[in-house]
């Protein structure tokens, strides 16, 4: 299936090498996508998108540079790898800069089950038109607008070096979701929104569930507003909780900690989250959004407990970086990032603290990687003993990650397996939110 | 290397590619033929290389090239969209068929043969950047590097990366529209790590830095925009060393002038994009005409700034590009229009029709959003508050469109304590509701600067270059986060 996709990149190497580069990686890939909108009962746009694309890292005369295009005409290819030869010869050496051992490459054995057959037999019109009539019809008051939203595809993708790796993945996605503009008292018009992605259209959510999930979120965004600045309990919602990992994770990389950016560098083999906090890293996972058999290095991957028991294990370190800081490399990148589940309901553990705010939604705010501060907007609800008693908007939460994690108190029950970050909701305490 | 301007007739670049005039109008056949009411087809070709000075060395640079094209169809409010990385004859018109599959109708819409309009030209390149070779970009990061380390001892370690882009797109509508624009750009950023002592006496590690864009050759490298870059980029770096964060709540807000524009771009400008309007879904819908500020607040959004980022000859489906006033002394004047939004209202539309690539369709988008300027003198401002903050600078910000809350991200700022910039803070949020926050504006100084950094502003998965500017500004009560 992938042997066009083989030959080009194939090709891309030979036509490098041929041209003076020593040692070459070429990637190649292509999609096919369609995404598909309709909004109150028309349909609002139809996109038929079909990709390709080749890149190849060229290391010459002990010089590196990186090169992309999608122009695969033969002259147009030949004169593009030219030109960024000579390019290379223009830059700095980087001893550093090589492939990996060819003793070290190569793909984890095994199949993920990443593509389903029945993406070439989709009814988009059909699928649109049930997704927004659900959400519509889940929402009997205060609705101004509902918008439903589907998308499959297909991608594969091929990875060639000059020391003798070749590698190609292929996988297909489906999505489906939407989004509502709900009618405040005020004249405000609140959105809210849900969505679903997988790599087989029979593991999505039912669309009723998720017109349920959007309505349920409109409905709570109704009247909403700050409260008063306070530290106290927030319970991160299982949809969003990969913006706390993801603050998380990014000093993890071996740029960051290279380059002296990251508040993890001096942290490896330290707590870094309370003891009831572990993070991993799984490739193999079946049907993942983020599995893969190899990495970008051309390694194969492995399953690998980043944080154990609020311990930090590993850096994120490809092979350039490993070299650099004279460390074995594990991964450039994550692949499904996994917070195990917990023992109880989201309504068991709100039902216990008096004072606690479910967050649902971020709006902006960014962390500072070298020293692990953090500030974002959050919207939600505000619970007493389990009970919801204001939605909330327009307020921050602000602090160290440190703390944040160190207050970390248990993860809930119901694991979000939608995308490529799978956590459950999870409780911290003593936050910091400020608001009106 | 970057593309350079083309020197032919507008047409004859894509014309060399095959895609003559004759082309373009059976493609244009092929995408009317199911009935549409309009179609377009754009055209792309652009390229980009940069390169980056990291651990010492200039070690590491990329080149990107990219050419296809879109052909969106619409019947109505309803768009169909497909696009083509092969110029073929038979490929694009099998991508325009394929966008038709939106409309069912049976009678073909006549096609004009295609005749090239002349643009104005807000982006004169007087050294362009394919006469650069990579040597002398080489040289030029190098010489910001080591000015960057020879101007504090507390910077470890330097970062520089220098980019240019130049892509040259066609525009071709039934009604026999060709235009076509060469639009060039050019990214510098120096980012530091330092070392010091914290406001505590701990010691402290921040990273940092600065960055500025325009579309413009080598010759936007003035002396003193490269001296901002570096003294910018390193003292930005230094500030945070000895900034705190504030205490967390609710207080009054003074923006300095130039990239607080940020507040415009997320609390206003996005709302005021015609197409949420169209939609009912903006909180601006029913505003038209109407007082939404205070009467010191004039807004435009401007696509004509000379060399400005956020600047275009011609919009994304080949309308001309132009100042348009949104908010008029408080009062909301227009929305930013793309051809669907303008003809759902009934008007011209403003050149706002905006796209990343030819992979995306058009859709309403700023330019380089600005708010005149106003009576006060900027001191008098800042003077005016008991107990507030001033931020200096940002990292990024968002918007809910419908609700309009809103949030933008402070880099660096100050305490005010009884009029005075007291303490260095940094890295807080700020989070607020549009309308309101525009109604809470309640001093607009007299110093307008356009902000020179590479914005990018990101919308419905994609992203545009823009630009921002706004004087001083002082708003009544803002949500600030931060910790006690």
């Amino acid at each position: 299936m992938s042997q066009p996709l083989i030959d080009t990149a194939a090709m891309i190497v030979e036509t490098a090498r041929g041209l003076g580069a020593e040692e070459v990686t070429a990637w190649t890939s292509t999609g096919t996508y369609t995404d598909v909108k309709q909004r109150d009962g028309t349909l609002e746009k139809w996109q038929d998108s079909q990709s390709r694309s080749a890149s190849a890292a060229l290391y010459v005369d002990g010089r590196y540079s990186v090169h992309n295009t999608n122009d695969l005409r033969p002259d147009a290819l030949r004169q593009f790898l030219s030109r960024a030869i000579d390019a290379t010869r223009h830059l700095e050496p980087d001893p550093f800069r090589r492939l990996p051992d060819p003793e070290d490459m190569g793909a984890t054995p095994g199949d993920l089950d990443l593509i389903d057959t029945a993406s070439n037999s989709v009814d988009h019109r059909a699928w649109v038109d049930e997704m927004q009539t659900a959400a519509t019809k889940a929402i009997p008051k205060h609705l101004r607008s509902a918008e439903g939203f589907v998308w499959s595809g297909s991608s594969e993708s091929a990875m060639v070096t000059s020391n003798g790796f070749v590698g190609t993945t292929a996988s297909t996605e489906f999505g489906q979701g939407a989004d509502v503009s709900m009618e405040d008292k005020d004249g405000r018009l609140p959105e809210a929104y849900d969505y679903a992605v997988a790599r087989h259209q029979t593991d999505l959510p039912t669309i009723a569930q998720l017109a349920e999930s959007v309505a349920d979120r409109g409905i709570r965004q109704l009247g909403s507003g700050p409260v008063p600045s306070k530290r106290g309990a927030m319970l991160v919602d299982n949809r969003v909780a990969s913006r706390i990992i993801g603050t998380l994770v990014g000093p993890l990389s071996g740029g960051s900690i290279y380059e002296q950016r990251s508040c993890m560098a001096d942290k490896l083999g330290e707590r870094v989250a309370s003891s009831a906090f572990s993070l991993l890293d799984e490739p193999h996972l079946p049907k993942g959004m983020g599995s893969r058999l190899y990495d970008g290095d051309g390694r194969p991957t492995q399953r690998r407990t980043i944080i154990e028991d609020g311990v930090l294990q590993h850096w994120l370190i490809n092979v350039y970086y490993g070299r650099k800081l004279e460390r074995a490399p594990t991964t450039g990148g994550t692949s499904n990032l996994v917070v195990p589940i917990g023992q109880r309901s989201c309504a068991d553990i709100l039902g216990d603290l008096n004072w606690a705010i479910q967050v649902d939604g971020f709006l902006g705010g960014n962390s500072n990687p070298a020293t692990g501060r953090y500030s974002f907007g959050i919207r939600g609800t505000l619970f007493e003993n389990g009970v919801a008693v204001k939605p909330i908007s327009e307020m921050n939460i602000s602090g160290s990650i440190f703390d944040l994690m160190d207050g970390f108190i248990e993860a809930a029950n119901d694991p979000w397996r939608f995308g490529s970050c799978h956590s459950p909701s999870l409780l911290f305490d003593a936050v910091q939110f400020s608001g009106a | 290397m970057s593309i350079p301007r083309p020197t032919g007739a507008s047409g004859a670049y894509f014309a060399a590619l095959g895609v003559t005039t004759e082309v373009t109008r059976q493609v244009m056949a092929a995408a009317l033929s199911k009935g549409g009411d309009n179609c377009d087809l754009y055209f792309e070709h652009s390229s980009s290389t940069s390169v980056l000075l990291t651990d010492g060395k200039v070690n590491q640079a990329s080149t990107q090239v990219s050419l296809g094209m879109g052909v969106r169809v619409r019947i109505g409010d309803q768009v169909g969209y497909a696009y083509s990385e092969d110029l073929s004859p038979s490929a694009l018109k099998s991508a325009a068929l394929t966008a038709a599959g939106i409309a069912n109708a049976s009678a073909p819409m006549d096609v004009a043969t295609p005749v090239a309009m002349s643009l104005p030209n807000h982006y004169p390149v007087v050294q362009p950047w394919d006469d650069v070779d990579i040597g002398q970009r080489v040289k030029m990061v190098r010489k910001w590097e080591q000015a960057a380390f020879a101007r504090d001892e507390r910077i470890k370690r330097v970062e520089v990366s220098l980019s240019d882009a130049a892509k040259v797109v066609m525009i071709v509508r039934p009604d026999g529209r060709l235009v076509e624009d060469w639009r060039p750009m050019t990214r510098a950023s120096l980012r530091c790590t330092a070392e010091g002592i914290g406001p505590d006496g701990e010691s402290v590690r921040e990273a940092y830095g600065y960055n500025m864009a325009g579309r413009a050759g080598l010759e936007y490298f003035t002396e003193a925009r490269q001296a901002q870059l570096v003294g910018e980029g390193v003292d930005r770096t230094l500030f945070l060393l000895n900034a705190t964060s504030p205490a967390p709540g609710e207080m009054p807000v003074v923006l300095a002038a130039g990239p607080s524009a940020i507040l415009l771009h997320e609390a206003i400008g996005h709302g005021m994009e015609a197409d949420f309007n169209r939609k009912r879904i903006s909180i601006y819908a029913d505003k038209m005409d109407k007082v939404i500020a205070n009467d010191q607040v004039t807004i435009v959004d401007d696509g004509t700034l000379l060399g400005a980022r956020g600047s275009i000859n011609v919009d994304d489906e080949g309308n001309e590009s132009e100042r348009t006033v949104l908010v008029e002394n408080g009062v909301l004047r227009s929305y930013m229009h793309d051809e669907l939004s303008a003809s759902h209202y009934g008007i011209k539309p403003t050149g706002s029709g905006r796209r990343q690539s030819f992979r995306h369709v058009p859709m309403p988008r700023m330019r380089s959003t600005l708010m005149e300027p106003g009576p006060h003198d900027p001191q008098a401002i800042i003077e005016s508050v008991k107990s507030g903050i001033y931020c200096v600078s940002f990292a990024n910000g968002a918007v809910h469109i419908g609700g309009g809350d809103f949030s933008f991200y402070m880099k660096t700022g100050f305490l005010i304590e009884d009029g005075k910039l007291t303490a260095p803070i940094k890295d807080v949020n700020i989070i607020g509701n549009g309308p309101e926050a525009l109604s809470r504006i309640d001093m607009v100084g007299n110093d307008l600067k356009v902000d020179d950094g590479g914005w990018t502003c990101g919308k419905n998965g994609q992203s545009v270059p823009v630009s921002q500017g706004m004087p001083t500004v002082r708003v009544s009560s803002l949500v600030v986060g931060g910790e006690q």
